[in-house]
């Protein structure tokens, strides 16, 4: 099997269903990654991101029971730091502003995120936040 | 009035706990007994707090732990899912005479607000 993109990075799960949470990291450690977290919340998130070392990506659950994460997407762009959105509403639910960002509709398969992550990673970070 | 949410992760803990109890507890034993009590706690200035508190009786442990004497799945709910979820305070333990677990939930000021409009909010 081919070497994963994600082995030994740093991803950081945010998502407040644990089971779902559970499997995320499963998964990703099966690819060799360095998972940060699950955490369940904002609050937790960010001072996870913030508390460091630095993370290399992030899953993010856009409904962390009943709060919305922007506030951990905008700390992650204005850290340059890639990450994935995933949520079980439509896209049209999501707040415009993060044109850029992949978004992983659940259910989806692992592969659909592995790749999703990939993307990101591999998209050329920006000299500056708008 | 509970999220969906919380109520169905405290309803899969009440049911692995009362699987547990037919299968190798109080509920499979002639003298087991189950005492299950739960109330509203409201501390000063916070969101008040569901405690639910299931305490078996009268249970012989050596059969229980000659069963195996564990919930797998339903100990990974209790002990990790409730707490990790919804912020919920756990216990979980194998005492002389049967399980003995609380839980304790906090509900949040949100739903306490839709339960005085009588109305039904979204999880």
């Amino acid at each position: 099997m081919a070497i994963s993109v994600l082995r030994d990075r740093r991803i950081l799960i945010v998502e407040d269903e644990y089971l779902v949470a559970m499997s995320l990291r499963d998964a990703l450690e099966s690819l060799g990654s360095v998972v940060v977290g699950p955490v369940p919340s904002v609050e937790k998130a960010i001072k996870t991101i913030e508390a460091g070392p630095e993370i290399d990506a992030a899953i993010v659950d856009v409904n962390l029971g009943g709060v919305m994460a922007y506030p951990i997407a905008d700390l992650l762009l204005a850290r340059n730091i890639p990450f994935v959105f995933t949520t079980g509403y439509e896209k049209n639910a999501l707040r415009a502003g993060y044109p850029e960002i992949g978004i992983c509709h659940k259910p989806y398969p692992f592969p659909k995120m592995e790749e999703a992550l990939a993307s990101a990673m591999s998209t050329p970070k920006r000299a500056t936040i708008a | 009035m509970l999220p969906s949410g919380v109520v169905q992760t405290l309803a899969m803990a009440v049911h692995e706990l009362t699987t547990n109890a037919v299968k190798y507890a109080a509920f499979s034993q002639q003298t087991g007994r189950i005492d299950i009590r739960w109330r509203i706690e409201v501390p000063e200035d916070q969101v008040p707090w569901i405690h639910v508190d299931w305490k078996e009786s009268g249970v012989e442990t050596r059969e229980m732990s000659a069963e195996g004497g564990r919930i797998g799945n339903g100990r990974r709910l209790i002990d990790e899912a409730l707490p990790y979820q919804f912020g919920a305070r756990t216990t979980f333990a194998f005492e002389a005479d049967g399980v003995r677990c609380t839980i304790a939930l906090p509900v949040f000021a949100s739903l306490t607000e839709e339960v005085k409009d009588g109305h039904f909010g979204p999880s």
